[in-house]
This record gives structure tokens, C-alpha cells and sequence, in this order.
């Protein structure tokens, strides 16, 4: 082959030598991933609120209230995590908080009414939540059905389910270790947020380091790309749903121990605030993009606001106007980026 | 050294694809592959592609005879095939692009990115062009730069045979004309080019052989040294100089 630098200019030799640097710099792999989100306007609003904050509430920063954030947030971040993989592959699974709750359910169940052991009746609410999780995944890939309307109509029949074996009735009394992982502390720390942020380093490893989050970006960036070269598309899209559900029933447990208590109408409002920390936190909505850091950020953003909200005197209901608005601004970063990068 | 396909055909239901096709690419020439659409050119190609699987024929890659299972097979067998679309991901950048599907990692999975980063870049750097930094995602990069990626990923792996789908279109000159140095100097290498093209002018300029496809048939094989613009296009229209 014509070496690079026989018909270059010297510029384009210092260039050359420039790029094939060596040294730490070099090895370096981008600390967010194969993709490179923007997390800018999660980081500028959280900064913002965190000023007016100061100046409008310093009791805000009292460590008693950022533990009420951390709480908030721990659950948000925790589901974020599954629904940034399934988002970054190019799905959406909006049955979330039924896949939560039947968990939940079946937990509660094998342990109250079939008077199975503690670890044996987490295992099966783990395998309930991984079950809804292959169920939606088949449906998309097998059938070929769109997600959002596979996983809008599971969500019915998972809620479903969960009342049905409920009755409209509700389980609680759960051994210590439960309410512990619920509501415990370690150091001050809550138990969620130390569940959460353990997970978040894991998945961002995973998601951002490993050979299956590199190819989880390409199955969600250009699938038939990703099946060209040999991987399975529909492995890594059921793997996702799959990991979802897992996801989802570990938050049910976790949740299950804040209550003491499970609910089988309950964890409605979970699925928005989990997508919208997904999507504020700079992943791509039609795939390909994504990061857990991104979503750590967009989920103590979401708490941040709500909680903002209440420490201002305003009414509760204020904190729906308040995140929304929040939402739409980063949104609407993102998208004033994105033309000026196609322009 | 050659990839040689005897009596090649394909049908899809009652239509026939392509029929009995014969074509032999040695290592280090540039075979162009010429046709109307509908001539079977794709076909062929996917067929050596490993994308399709063929009804009739066989494929011989350097004296052994292969039945391609998938695309995957293809590539281990030494043929790579570079699709018109580029098949890149453009939130990605080039390092990750080129290791797709064949990432450097530890014995756990884990990307070893410097390794992967330094091969990219000697990679590029290697081509007659102005380098770039592998680094940028490929959704950043210009018509030549996806282009130059896309055939570095081709070439990473040592594939002895690579397939060209419109290597050129859609491209400003200059890049047509670095993308067909880029041909030139691989085929300098050893490796045997087949590049499928619509444009007639870029065909001459490149290739040694070309290989005309009529209605799913050979129209005929030709050096370029010995025939004209006039035979050629006889061959593609109407199947017969």
C-alpha cells in the first residue's frame, strides 16, 4: 500500500504523527461509551436549581433533605438503568410498573401465603420479573409487534394479574432484612440509593467498557449493520427486555421494603418519571445513544425539582408543572443541538 | 490465489435471479461487475457475500470449497463485503466501527479500547489520504471519510477478497477519486477487488477485468485493456456485444 504520507503535505505529516499519539491519552476509552451524550443541560439545571436554591432555601441543603432527594431518586435511577438499555437498543417498554408490581405480588405471595423461604420467594419475584421481561421480548421479536404496543397492552395484563391474585388486598409484615433494603441506612446512606448507585457502576461498565454495551449501541443505532456483521439483533433486543424485567423486580423488592407493604394498584406513575430521567439524562429516544451516567443525572434532576418544589411552599401538585417544564427546556437543548450538528 | 464460482444460480419462487454464472477473481486484480438493475448483480454478490445462500454452484476460495452459512462464514473465509450503505453506525465512532462484531477485549469482555484505538488509526493512517482521528463518530466524518472507514473495517481483519457495492456513488470527486486510489493500492496488496458499479467511467479507470450480467446471465467477461465503451455497453443492454 502508498504510505499515508507520500503525496501529504508536512501539515498533514504532523497531523498523522498527532493522531497516532501514544501515552495514557491514547488507551483511554471515552468515559461515557461508545456514544457521546450530552450531558450538559441535565448538569446546567441541576447547577441552576442548586444556586437558586441556596439563595431561596438553604435548608435545601440540609442533610436530611438530600438524603429525602437521594430516596426519590434511588428508585428512578434504578429502573433507569433497564430502560436506558432497552432504549439505547431501539425499544420501550412501558410496562414498567406492571412488571413491578406483579413482582412484587409474587414475592409477597411466596413468602406469605406459600410460606416459602425469604431468599427462595426473592428468587422467584426476580424470575417473575425476568418472565414479563422474555414474554415482551418474544412478542417484538418473534411476532414482530411494536413494542410500544406490546408493552401497553402487557402492562394491562401483568396489573392484571396482580389484582387478580390480590383481590384488591394487601400484603405487608415483611421480615427486617426487606424493610432494611427499603428504608435502612448504612453510614447515613439510604439502602436504595447504595443499591442504585452500586448497579449504576456496573451497568456503566458494562454499557460503556464491555463488548455487550458496544454492541447493544449498534443494535439500537443501525441494526441491519449489526446483523451484517454477525450479531444477534434479536438476542441483544430480548436480552433487554429480559434485563428489564430483572431490573423491575428488584426495584418491586425494594420498594416492597420502603412500604413494608405491597400494593397491587400501586408504582402507576413510576414508568414517566423513569422514561423522562432516561431521556433528560441525554439517551437517544429512537436508540442507538445512551448512558447510565446520563440517567444517574436525569433522575436526581426529576427528585431534585419535586422536592425543590415542596421546600418553595408550593402545592404538591406544583411539582407535575415543575418537572415537566424541566423536561421540555432539556429537550429542547438536546433538539437545538442536534439541528445545528445536521446543519 | 483466486475465488473462483462455477455455475452460480439463485431463484426467488418462479423468478430467476441469476443462472449459471462463472466468475473467477484472482488476488490483486480488480474485477468490476457491470449490469442494468435487475441483472443479478446483488444477488451475486450477496451469494459471495454469505448474505444469501446459493440453489445451484459453488464457491472456491483459494482451491477450498466453502458453503457459506451466513455472512460471518464469509468473513472467515478471507471475502469481505463492503455494502453501498456503508453499514456504519454513525453515533459510533470509526474505532468502534471497525471492531464491531470482532472487538479486542480481555478475557472477560472488556474493550482493551487503546489496542483497538492504535490498530484503527494505523489502519486510516495507511490509506492515501488525509488522515482523521478515528475518535470521531462516523456520523461526524465526511462522504470520503465514511467511505475510507468502512473499507478500513473491510481490511482490519486480513480479508483476501473484499466486494465493493457502489463504491462511489453519492460521493464528491475528489473523495471518488481517493476511494478509487484506496482500490488501486489494495489490489497493489494482493487482494482481490470485485467492484459492483453503475458508473462506467469509474470502472475503466480501476478495474482490470470486468464482468457483464444480462438478465440474470454472464453477458460476457472482458479485459479492459481489450475492449471498448461501445462492447461494454452492448453487453449490458443488450446482452450481446
Amino acid at each position: 500500500m502508498t504510505p499515508a504520507t507520500d503525496n501529504m503535505s508536512s501539515a498533514d505529516e504532523r497531523r498523522a504523527a498527532l493522531l497516532g499519539e501514544t501515552g495514557w491519552r491514547a488507551t483511554m476509552p471515552p468515559l461515557l461509551g461508545p456514544t457521546q451524550v450530552p450531558l450538559a443541560a441535565p448538569i446546567a439545571m441541576l447547577a441552576i436549581i442548586a444556586v437558586g436554591m441556596a439563595l431561596a432555601a438553604p435548608n435545601f441543603f440540609a442533610v436530611g433533605n438530600l438524603r429525602a432527594i437521594a430516596l426519590d431518586a434511588s428508585l428512578i435511577m434504578l429502573l433507569g438503568i433497564g430502560m436506558t438499555a432497552v432504549i439505547t437498543a431501539r425499544g420501550i417498554d412501558l410496562s414498567i410498573g406492571a412488571i413491578l408490581t406483579l413482582s412484587s405480588v409474587a414475592f409477597a405471595a411466596a413468602l406469605k401465603d406459600f410460606g416459602l423461604p425469604l431468599w427462595v420467594s426473592i428468587f422467584v419475584g426476580l424470575t417473575v420479573g425476568a418472565l414479563c421481561g422474555l414474554f415482551n421480548g418474544l412478542l417484538i421479536t418473534r411476532l414482530r409487534m411494536p413494542d410500544f404496543i406490546v408493552t401497553l397492552s402487557s402492562e394491562l395484563v401483568f396489573r392484571g394479574l396482580a389484582l387478580v391474585y390480590a383481590g384488591g388486598g394487601v400484603f405487608f409484615g415483611f421480615p427486617e432484612v426487606i424493610t432494611f433494603l427499603g428504608r435502612g441506612r448504612v453510614m447515613g446512606v439510604p439502602m436504595p440509593l447504595i443499591i442504585a448507585l452500586t448497579l449504576v457502576v456496573v451497568a456503566h461498565c458494562i454499557f460503556a467498557y464491555h463488548r455487550v454495551g458496544m454492541r447493544l449501541h449498534a443494535v439500537g443505532g443501525n441494526p441491519t449493520a449489526a446483523k451484517r456483521l454477525g450479531i444477534s439483533v434479536t438476542g441483544y433486543r430480548v436480552g433487554v427486555y429480559v434485563f428489564m424485567g430483572i431490573i423491575a423486580a428488584i426495584g418491586g423488592i425494594i420498594l416492597t421494603g420502603r412500604l413494608d407493604a405491597v400494593v397491587a394498584s400501586g408504582a402507576v406513575t413510576i414508568l414517566l418519571n423513569t422514561v423522562a430521567a432516561v431521556i433528560v439524562g441525554g439517551t437517544h429516544l429512537f436508540g442507538g445513544r445512551g448512558s447510565i451516567i446520563g440517567t444517574l443525572l436525569g433522575a436526581w434532576l426529576l427528585a431534585t425539582i419535586t422536592n425543590a418544589v415542596v421546600m418553595l411552599g408550593f402545592e404538591a401538585f406544583w411539582q407535575h408543572v415543575a418537572a415537566g417544564a424541566v423536561i421540555l427546556i432539556t429537550i429542547a437543548l438536546y433538539s437545538r443541538r442536534n439541528t445545528r450538528a445536521e446543519e | 490465489m483466486s475465488v473462483v464460482l462455477s455455475g452460480i444460480a439463485k431463484s426467488y419462487g418462479a423468478v430467476k435471479a441469476i443462472e449459471d454464472i462463472d466468475l473467477t477473481v484472482e488476488a490483486g486484480e480488480v474485477v468490476g461487475v457491470l449490469g442494468d438493475n435487475g441483472a443479478g448483480k446483488s444477488t451475486l454478490m450477496k451469494i459471495l457475500a454469505g448474505a444469501t445462500a446459493p440453489d445451484a454452484g459453488t464457491i472456491m476460495v483459494d482451491g477450498e470449497t466453502y458453503n457459506f452459512a451466513n455472512s460471518s462464514a464469509a468473513r472467515d473465509a478471507g471475502i469481505a463485503m463492503l455494502y453501498q450503505d456503508l453499514a456504519l453506525c454513525d453515533d459510533m465512532s470509526v474505532v468502534h466501527n471497525i471492531f464491531l462484531g470482532r472487538e479486542i477485549t480481555n478475557r472477560f469482555g472488556f474493550l482493551r479500547y487503546g489496542a483497538m484505538r492504535k490498530r484503527a488509526q494505523e489502519i486510516v493512517n495507511s490509506f492515501s489520504v488525509r488522515p482523521f482521528d478515528v475518535r470521531t463518530p462516523s456520523g461526524h466524518l465526511s462522504g470520503g471519510q465514511r467511505q475510507v472507514s468502512a473499507l478500513a473495517r473491510t481490511t482490519a481483519f486480513g480479508s483476501r477478497y473484499i466486494i465493493l457495492d457502489e463504491p462511489t456513488s453519492a460521493l464528491s470527486p475528489s473523495a471518488r477519486d481517493e476511494v478509487l486510489a484506496i482500490v488501486r493500492d489494495l489490489a497493489d496488496q494482493g487482494i482481490g477487488i470485485i467492484m459492483v458499479s453503475h458508473d462506467l467511467g469509474h470502472v475503466r479507470k480501476v478495474c482490470d477485468r470486468v464482468a457483464i450480467l444480462h438478465l440474470g446471465r454472464m453477458a460476457g467477461i472482458r479485459n479492459m485493456a481489450e475492449t471498448s465503451q461501445d462492447e461494454i455497453i452492448s453487453l449490458i443492454v443488450q446482452g450481446h456485444a
